[in-house]
C-alpha cells in the first residue's frame, strides 16, 4: 500500500498524483483569484489594448491582402499569362519550322507588343502607347472586357477599308478622342472602335509607359512598324490542354529545351506568370509585414509599461496575496492570467479588423487592380498575427511580472517604501529568450525574404541593447556626477538614478519611438526626393527609338533644324539576353541581388568606336579604332562585379537567334544621372555592326520647343518611337506614389502605436510621482520649481534619446530604401533633427500633461490616507 | 494677541461628498503663542488633522480667518502656500512620509534646497547628527526602522528653521520604547529651538506634557486646560 493511499486526509501531497493535482488546483484557484481581480475593469488597460489591437490587425490585415492577391496570382495564373507557357521573342517572329512544331503540341497564338506614336488625325495631338497586336484567337484564356458592346474581333476587322482598335481610356481622355474618331500608326489610319475596361494578361505585361492600344496582327504590319531590327516582343502563347497539370508543363518545357536547344526565347509558365509583380508584391508585403511587427513590438513596450504600472497598482494586493500564504508561482499565475486575458481581447479585436480590412479594401480597389482578388478567410494570417500578439505580450509582461514575484510580503507594512528590486533572471530570463526567438522564428516563416527579416531582426535587438546600456549608462553617470549647484537640475539628475527609477523602461520605449518617427520620416523624405527628382539641367528631352538606318542621316539632320535643339546623340541599339557567363549557363548563374536584373530577360545592347561619353574605365581597356579581332565587351563595373565578371572572362548573348561569344576587354563606370544614353554592355562594333538593327536617339533641347520637334519628327518619320523623358518620369512617379501611399498608410499605424507607447512610458510611476511632488509640496516646492525639474529630468532623456534615434533611424531608412527598395539613399538632416525636436517636444508636453496630474494633485487626501 | 503665531477665528470647513456636504470644521476659534507647545486630543474624526492641516495650509478653510506666522492663509496661492510652509512651518506624520527613493540624508536637504541654501547638505547632516542619525545618512526610508524613520522626518521638519511644528499622531506607528524617545527628542528640540509645537495625539499622557489643550469634539474646540500654568502653581 503505498503513501498516498494511506493518507489521503492529511491534505499534504505525498504522491506524485496528489502533487499534480495540487499544481491543478493552484491553477484553478490562480484562473479564480485572477477574474476576481478583474472585476475592477480595464482601466489602466486601454493603451495595452489599443498597441496589440493595431499591431495584431496590421499584420492580419497585411498577411490576409497578400494572401488574396498571391492566391488571386496562382489561380489565375492561365489569364494572367494568356496561356499555360508562354514564349517570347524579342526582334523576331518565330520562324514556321518551330511553329508547326509548337502547334503540335496544344493551342498557340502569336501576339505582338511594342512602343510606339500615335497621333490624331490631321497630325494634331501624339502619345506614345504599349501597342499589342493579335490575331482573332485572342486571348485563350479569361475575355478582353470592353466598355461597350461589340466583339474584339469585329472592333479590330477591317470595315471599309480601314482597319480598327481598341484602346485604354486614359488614351483617349489625353487625346481628346471619342468611339468613331480616326487615329495614325506608322502609315496606317485606323479607326478607334473601343475602349478596354480589363485586359486578362496586362499584369504580366510588364511596366507601361504609355496607355494599351490593340489592333489587329495584319493592322500591325501594315503600319510600317515593324521592320529589322524594330524593337518588338513576339509573344507565343500555348494553351497544353483543357486540363493541363503542372507536370504536363514541366514535360512540354523539358520537350522544348530538347527540341531547341540555342533559340534564346523567355520560356514563362502559368505558376510563375508575373515575376515582376510578384516581386513587387512581396517586397511590398515584407516592407509592410516588418512595419507591422515594428508596431507589434514598439507596442510590445507600452504593454510592458502598462502591465508594470497595473503590478504597481496591485503591490498591495500582491504582498496580501503572500502574507495569507499565496506562493510566488502563484502571484506569477494570477498576473499571467489577467495579462493572456486581456491579450485574448486585444488578439481578437485585432484579428477581426485585420480580417475585415483586406475585404473592404478588395471591394473599393475592384476597378483599380489589374486582378481580381481573391479574399476570403485566409487561416495562416490570422493564426501568424495572433501568435505574434500572444507573444510579444508575454515578451514583454515577463520583466514586470516577475518582479511582481518576487515582490516581498512585508511591502504590506512598508507601503511603497521599499523598491523592489526587477530585472530577468533565470527561469523568466529563459522564457523571455524563448518567447523572443519564437518571434523571429515565426517571422521567418511567415514573412517572404527571410534575409531582411533576420537584418531588421538584427537591428531590432541591436536597438534594445545599445538603447539598454545607455539607460543604464545614464543611470550610472547620474549616480556619480557631483551634486549641481541648481535646485531643480540637482533633483532631475537624481530622480534618474533613484531606487525604482522607470529612467532605462522610459529610454527605451522613448529611443525606440523615436527612432521609429525618424526611419518613417526619412523613408519619406527618400521617397519624396525620389518622386520629385529634378532632371538634370542637361539631360535630354526626347528619347527616339526605332529609327533605320536609312533614316539616321536625315532624322538628325531634321532635329538639329528644329528650333531649340541643343544636341542629338545616337547610338546603335539590339536586344540581347545573357546565354551563358565564363562556359555556366546564366540561369545557373547566382548574381548579387542588385545585379540579377542584368540576366532576367533582354537587355539593351550597343556597338561602339569610342569610349561613351558619361564613361570612365576603371579596368582593362578601350579596344582600338577599327579593331578586327574577336568580339569584345565592355561592362558596367557593378554589373561585372555582380555577376562575377573580371577582364579576359567570357560572355554568350544571343542576338536574334544567334549566339555572340565575347571577351569582357574593359569594365566602366557610368553617370546615369545624366540620363545620357549608356548601356550595361557595349560590344566592339565588329560583332554587331553586321546585325539587323535600329538606331536610337537622345535630343537635348529647350523645354518650350519640344511640343513642335515632336510634330515635327514623327509627322516625317511615323515610324520612329519618341518617349518623352518628362512623361516617362512622371509613369514612374505615378508607380511611387502609390508606394508612397502604402508606406504612409501603415506608418500611420505605428506612428500611432509609437504615440500611444510614449504616453505609457511617460506615465509609467505616475503614481510615486504624485506621492513624491505632494510631499515636496508639503515641504514648501513650488509648481515652478517641480516643474523646472522635470523639465530638465525630460530634457536629459530627450536629448540622449534623440541622438540614437537619429543615428538609428538613419541607419534603418538607409537599409529599406537601399535594400528593400533599391532606390539611392540621401541623409536629410533637416528631416531628421525636425523629427527628433518635433517628437521630443511632444514627448516632454505630454510628459507635462501626465506629471501636471501630479503638481496639482490634492496634498490632503494622500497625506491622510497612506 | 502680537505675540500670537497662529491666530484662528470662526473657521469654518465643508468638505463636498456623495451623500451630500459635511462640516468637519465648524467655527474654530483658536490662538497659539509663540513658542508655546498646544496638544489637540479629541475622538477620531473630530477634525484634530483638519485643523492641523488648515494651520499647514495644506487644506483651505471654507471661511473665518487663519493667520499663521504673520501669513492670511485664505489669501495665499498654492505656490505662496507652499513657500510659506518652506520658511515658517515643520511637519511630522504618523506615516512619516518621506520619499521612498531618497536617502535620509536627501530627505532631510530637500527643504533647504528648495529654500536655494548652499550648504543644504551639510545642514541637513548636521541635523541627522542631532536626532542620532549620523551613521544612517546614505540609508533609504526602507532600509531603516520606523523610529528611525520618525527621527528622519523630525530632522526634516525642523531643518529649514521652521518656528512652528506641527505632528500629527507622530508616535502613533511606533513603539511605546520608541515613541517616548521620538516624544523626548521632539519636546528637547522644540525648547532648545524655541519654536511652537501643535501635536495631535490621542495619548492623554502625551497631551499632558504640553503647555495647552485643546480638547475638539464634531468640529469645534470645547474646552482648553492650560498646563502650564497648573505646572506652574503646583
Amino acid at each position: 500500500m503505498s503513501v498516498a493511499e494511506t493518507s489521503p486526509a492529511s491534505g499534504y501531497a505525498t504522491s506524485t498524483s496528489q502533487t499534480q493535482l495540487s499544481w491543478l488546483s493552484s491553477l484553478q484557484l490562480s484562473f479564480k483569484i485572477a477574474l476576481r481581480e478583474l472585476r475592477s475593469g480595464l482601466q489602466g488597460f486601454y493603451i495595452f489594448l489599443s498597441c496589440l489591437t493595431l499591431g495584431v490587425a496590421a499584420i492580419a490585415a497585411i498577411g490576409s491582402f497578400s494572401a488574396a492577391i498571391e492566391t488571386g496570382l496562382s489561380t489565375q495564373g492561365r489569364t494572367i499569362l494568356g496561356g499555360d507557357v508562354e514564349l517570347r521573342l524579342v526582334h523576331r517572329q518565330m520562324d514556321a519550322q518551330k511553329l508547326s512544331w509548337l502547334r503540335g503540341q496544344g493551342s498557340v497564338i502569336e501576339v505582338a507588343t511594342l512602343r510606339a506614336m500615335v497621333t490624331t488625325r490631321g497630325g494634331g495631338d501624339r502619345a506614345l502607347v504599349e501597342l499589342k497586336a493579335s490575331g482573332g484567337d485572342y486571348p485563350l484564356f479569361g475575355e478582353l472586357e470592353l466598355l461597350k458592346e461589340g466583339s474584339l474581333n469585329t472592333h479590330l476587322s477591317q470595315q471599309n477599308g480601314t482597319w480598327g482598335a481598341v484602346a485604354d481610356p486614359a488614351l483617349a481622355e489625353r487625346l481628346g478622342l471619342k468611339v468613331g474618331d480616326e487615329i495614325v500608326l506608322g502609315n496606317l489610319n485606323l479607326t478607334l472602335r473601343g475602349l478596354i475596361k480589363r485586359e486578362p494578361d496586362r499584369v504580366s505585361g510588364g511596366f507601361f509607359f504609355g496607355p494599351r492600344v490593340m489592333l489587329s496582327k495584319q493592322a500591325l504590319l501594315e503600319t510600317g512598324l515593324v521592320q529589322p531590327g524594330s524593337l518588338i516582343y513576339w509573344h507565343y502563347k500555348i494553351k497544353l490542354g483543357e486540363n493541363a497539370t503542372a507536370e504536363d508543363i514541366t514535360a512540354f518545357q523539358q520537350r522544348l529545351e530538347a527540341q531547341f536547344p540555342d533559340e534564346g526565347w523567355r520560356v514563362r509558365s502559368r505558376d510563375n506568370a508575373a515575376p515582376g509583380t510578384k516581386r513587387f508584391i512581396d517586397r511590398l508585403v515584407l516592407f509592410l509585414s516588418l512595419v507591422g511587427l515594428t508596431a507589434l513590438i514598439v507596442g510590445g513596450l507600452g504593454i510592458g509599461n502598462a502591465v508594470n504600472n497595473f503590478l504597481e497598482a496591485r503591490r498591495r494586493n500582491i504582498a496580501m496575496l503572500k502574507c495569507i500564504g499565496a506562493p510566488a508561482a502563484s502571484i506569477f499565475q494570477i498576473y499571467m492570467i489577467q495579462v493572456l486575458l486581456l491579450a485574448a481581447i486585444g488578439v481578437s479585436v485585432g484579428l477581426t479588423l485585420g480580417l475585415v480590412l483586406p475585404i473592404i479594401l478588395a471591394h473599393v480597389l475592384n476597378d483599380v487592380l489589374p486582378i481580381k482578388l481573391s479574399t476570403g478567410l485566409y487561416g495562416l494570417p490570422l493564426f501568424t498575427a495572433s501568435t505574434f500578439g500572444f507573444l510579444i505580450t508575454v515578451a514583454f509582461a515577463l520583466w514586470p511580472l516577475s518582479t511582481a514575484r518576487s515582490l516581498p510580503a512585508t511591502a504590506l507594512f512598508r507601503s511603497n517604501i521599499q523598491p523592489v528590486g526587477s530585472g530577468l533572471k533565470g527561469k523568466y530570463l529563459m522564457a523571455f529568450l524563448a518567447t523572443f526567438s519564437a518571434i523571429g522564428v515565426l517571422a521567418l516563416l511567415s514573412f517572404p525574404e527571410p534575409r531582411f527579416t533576420l537584418y531588421y531582426f538584427g537591428g531590432v535587438i541591436a536597438s534594445f541593447a545599445i538603447l539598454y546600456g545607455l539607460g543604464r549608462a545614464l543611470v550610472a553617470m547620474a549616480r556619480h556626477v557631483s551634486r549641481p549647484r541648481a535646485a531643480a537640475l540637482r533633483f532631475a539628475v537624481t530622480n534618474l538614478h533613484r531606487p525604482g527609477a522607470p529612467t532605462v523602461s522610459v529610454v527605451l520605449s522613448l529611443g525606440i519611438g523615436l527612432t521609429l518617427f525618424v526611419t518613417l520620416a526619412l523613408l519619406d523624405a527618400n521617397l519624396t526626393r525620389e518622386l520629385r527628382q529634378n532632371l538634370p539641367e542637361k539631360a535630354p528631352a526626347f528619347f527616339f527609338m526605332d529609327i533605320q538606318p536609312g533614316e539616321l542621316e536625315s532624322f538628325k539632320t531634321a532635329g538639329l533644324a528644329t528650333d531649340g535643339v541643343e544636341s542629338i546623340d545616337t547610338v546603335p541599339m539590339l536586344r540581347g539576353r545573357i546565354k551563358v557567363v565564363n562556359g555556366v549557363p546564366s540561369k545557373d548563374v547566382k548574381p548579387a541581388q542588385d545585379a540579377a536584373w542584368a540576366l532576367r530577360g533582354d537587355r539593351g545592347l550597343t556597338y561602339a568606336e569610342t569610349l561613351p561619353t558619361g564613361s570612365t574605365i576603371v579596368a582593362g581597356e578601350w579596344w582600338p579604332p577599327g579593331y578586327d579581332g574577336p568580339p569584345l565587351v565592355s561592362f558596367t563595373k557593378d554589373i561585372a562585379d555582380g555577376i562575377g565578371l573580371t577582364i579576359g572572362d567570357t560572355v554568350t548573348v544571343n542576338v536574334l537567334g544567334r549566339d555572340i561569344q565575347a571577351t569582357v576587354s574593359s569594365l566602366r563606370e557610368v553617370e546615369w544621372e545624366s540620363l545620357g544614353i549608356n548601356f550595361v554592355m557595349v560590344f566592339s562594333p565588329n560583332a554587331l555592326r553586321a546585325a539587323p538593327h535600329t538606331h536610337l536617339a537622345t535630343i537635348v533641347m529647350a523645354q518650350e520647343h519640344e511640343s513642335k520637334l515632336l510634330a515635327t519628327l514623327t509627322k516625317q518619320f511615323p515610324t520612329v518611337t519618341a518617349v518623352r523623358v518628362r512623361d516617362a518620369l512622371d509613369a514612374v512617379s505615378d508607380l511611387l506614389g502609390k508606394l508612397l501611399f502604402a508606406v504612409r498608410g501603415s506608418n500611420a499605424i505605428t506612428l500611432l502605436v509609437g504615440i500611444l507607447v510614449l504616453a505609457g512610458a511617460m506615465a509609467t510611476g505616475l503614481k510615486s510621482r504624485i506621492y513624491d511632488a505632494v510631499i515636496l509640496k508639503t515641504l514648501g516646492a513650488t509648481r515652478r520649481q517641480l516643474v523646472a525639474a522635470h523639465a530638465m529630468e525630460y530634457a536629459l532623456l530627450g536629448a540622449l534619446t534623440s541622438i540614437f534615434a537619429v543615428v538609428a533611424g538613419a541607419a534603418a531608412s538607409f537599409g529599406i530604401v537601399r535594400f528593400v527598395m533599391g532606390f539611392d539613399w540621401a541623409f536629410d538632416p533637416l528631416t531628421a533633427l525636425g523629427t527628433v525636436v518635433f517628437a521630443s517636444a511632444v514627448t516632454v508636453i505630454a510628459g507635462f500633461a501626465t506629471t501636471w496630474r501630479a503638481l496639482t494633485a490634492k496634498v490632503a487626501p494622500i497625506l491622510r490616507v497612506d | 494677541m502680537s505675540d500670537s503665531v497662529a491666530f484662528l477665528r470662526d473657521v469654518q470647513l465643508t468638505l463636498p461628498s456623495k451623500a451630500g456636504s459635511v462640516d468637519i470644521l465648524r467655527g474654530i476659534d483658536l490662538e497659539v503663542a509663540r513658542g508655546e507647545t498646544l496638544g489637540l486630543v479629541g475622538p477620531s474624526g473630530s477634525g484634530k488633522t483638519t485643523l492641523l492641516m488648515v494651520l499647514a495650509g495644506l487644506e483651505r478653510a471654507s471661511s473665518g480667518v487663519v493667520r499663521v506666522a504673520d501669513h492670511d492663509l485664505s489669501s495665499l496661492d498654492e505656490d505662496a502656500l507652499a513657500l510659506f510652509r518652506r520658511d515658517h512651518v515643520g511637519i511630522i506624520f504618523q506615516a512619516f512620509h518621506l520619499i521612498p527613493t531618497m536617502t535620509a540624508l536627501e530627505n532631510v536637504a530637500i527643504p533647504l534646497e528648495f529654500k536655494g541654501d548652499e550648504a543644504a547638505f551639510a545642514r541637513a547632516e548636521e541635523r541627522l547628527k542631532r536626532v542620532e542619525l549620523g551613521h544612517r545618512l546614505h540609508h533609504y526610508p526602507g532600509q531603516l526602522s520606523g523610529g528611525e524613520q520618525q527621527r528622519v522626518a523630525l530632522a526634516r521638519a525642523l531643518a529649514a528653521g521652521a518656528s512652528m511644528i506641527l505632528a500629527d499622531e507622530p508616535t502613533g506607528n511606533l513603539d511605546q520604547g520608541t515613541g517616548s524617545r521620538i516624544i523626548d527628542l521632539l519636546f528637547t528640540t522644540q525648547r532648545e529651538t524655541g519654536s511652537t509645537l501643535v501635536l495631535v495625539t490621542h495619548d492623554p499622557d502625551l497631551a499632558a506634557r504640553c503647555d495647552r489643550i485643546a480638547h475638539i469634539a464634531d468640529g469645534q474646540i470645547g474646552e482648553v486646560e492650560v498646563l502650564a500654568e497648573r505646572r506652574k502653581s503646583a
